[in-house]
């Protein structure tokens, strides 16, 4: 019956406000208590979920490697967040890292758990299947509009030659921020320090291990190394990767790609399983495109 | 109802569900049979139910514009019920046919009354709700990293041997 947190932790989730005191208690016995360091890496992009978390104390920063190296910075979660639902789906993966702003406890309800519970037809179970799939329907629909109306924005702006492009709106509300590459490896918390401490196992049902990163997984690596992504933003840089490269015009369309930035953040979260609330959450990177052409330009190339 | 029901099982979202289970999904919908050129779904209007076609072909549209057509064992609104909202296409018959509708209310009691049907439902449709998101965010994905509108861009596009669309 005892777990090895206080159940009480529970209510201060907003998607479990419909759930009373005893189904908290049963829903605390399928719940992993664990507690990240900061730094710590809670999910890793392109691994297997298996569950989803609870942040009960504490923050983290959510972030992506895109494929050409960039790397965006998501969003940050304070406590009383759900996240990574996608990994109560089979065959999902993680589409975004997840680290510890500072010391964070989570909970954990990993896939099994939940599928054992709503076997047992309990009431949380149903509650959370409900909240997870009720998230991911919005989430899609607000993905699906945004690229209906990227689409339509694009249209106009090519029958307008390209011209128009400079004046679609910029999204509302949202902080335009650039994310750095983290720094090199040596310096990074390694994932293996993270102490996770299960003190006890909370569960009558056998449970899975927390999800852990595997050790030192080798970073994404861009898809072209042009030693633009370790280049740092200060206006001091002395960078020498971009010597040789003529200057970059800013063009027109930088606007769409923004636009469809946002869109990727807003889908990763998502996908993510993070209840991402563009107005009042979101952090989001700005286009390096735009960075390097400022950058280029300090040095006069 | 035993061929409805396995017909209704071939459905992905729904292949979960045992065979009985099946059956009172189908039972606690409502049957609709239409006639060619009859409007099951209008775009714009608030559903709170997901079609499940049984036999019979559809259109989709919006606006004017057909965007698919679907033929029997497809559900339709899955998202609406889940969650309503204005429907976001219209779907018309294109042939005689029947469809089984169910209704969020119908679900929600299944649920409150812990019917493996509606367990196995809800996780179906959650599966296919993820999975949609992810092919929506490949899709996006597949844009920004195509970048555009500089040196880096070009450079990118000629090792990387994509050009612009």
């Amino acid at each position: 019956m005892a777990t090895n947190f206080d159940p009480g932790l529970l209510r201060a989730f907003t998607a479990l406000s419909d759930l009373g005191g005893d189904d908290l208690l049963q829903m605390a016995e399928y719940l992993q208590y664990t507690k990240f360091r900061a730094g710590a890496q809670l999910c890793r992009e392109g691994d297997e979920g298996d569950g989803c978390y609870f942040l009960a104390t504490g923050s983290v920063a959510v972030t992506k490697n895109l494929p050409d190296g960039r790397r965006v910075h998501l969003a940050t979660l304070p406590e009383g967040t759900l996240f990574g639902q996608s990994g109560l789906v089979p065959g999902q993966r993680r589409t975004a890292d997840v680290k510890a702003e500072g010391n964070v406890e989570v909970l954990i309800l990993t896939r099994r758990q939940l599928e054992w519970g709503l076997r047992q037809k309990h009431g949380w179970a149903v509650v959370v299947q409900t909240v997870v799939a009720v998230a991911l329907v919005r989430q899609l629909r607000s993905a699906l509009d945004r690229l209906e109306s990227l689409a339509a924005d694009e249209n106009a702006a090519d029958a307008a030659k390209g011209k128009t492009r400079a004046s679609i709106p910029k999204p509302q509300s949202i902080d335009v921020k650039i994310s750095k590459r983290p720094p090199p490896p040596m310096d990074e918390p390694e994932p293996e320090v993270q102490s996770t401490m299960p003190t006890a196992t909370p569960l009558e049902e056998p449970v899975a291990p927390p999800e852990l990163p595997p050790l030192m997984e080798p970073e994404p690596e861009p898809m072209l190394d042009l030693g633009l992504d370790d280049a740092p933003a200060a206006a001091d840089s002395t960078d020498s990767s971009w010597e040789g490269l003529p200057p970059i015009p800013e063009e027109d369309d930088t606007m769409s790609t923004q636009g469809l930035l946002c869109l990727l953040a807003e889908t990763e979260s998502s996908i993510a399983g993070i209840g991402l609330d563009l107005d009042e959450s979101l952090q989001f990177v700005q286009d390096e495109d735009m960075r390097r052409t400022a950058e280029a330009r300090q040095k006069g190339l | 109802m035993m061929q409805a029901a396995r017909r209704l099982k071939l459905n992905p979202d729904l292949a979960l569900l045992a065979d009985e289970e099946a059956i009172l999904l189908l039972q606690r919908s409502t049957r609709r049979e239409f006639k060619k050129g009859d409007v099951l779904i209008r775009e714009g209007e608030t559903g709170e139910s997901m079609l499940f076609l049984d036999e019979g072909e559809v259109d989709v549209r919006r606006g004017d514009r057909s965007i698919a057509s679907l033929s029997s064992g497809t559900t339709i609104g899955e998202m609406a019920l889940l969650d309503p909202a204005p429907r976001s296409a219209t779907i018309v018959a294109t042939s005689a046919g029947a469809a089984f509708e169910l209704s969020r209310d119908a679900l929600w009691q299944m649920l409150a009354e812990g019917e493996g049907a509606a367990i196995k439902t809800l996780q179906g449709l959650t599966a296919t709700v993820c999975g949609r998101l992810a092919g929506v965010n490949e899709m996006v994905q597949e844009e920004v990293i195509r970048p555009r509108g500089n040196v880096f861009t070009r450079l990118w596009r000629k090792v990387s041997g994509r050009g612009r669309r």
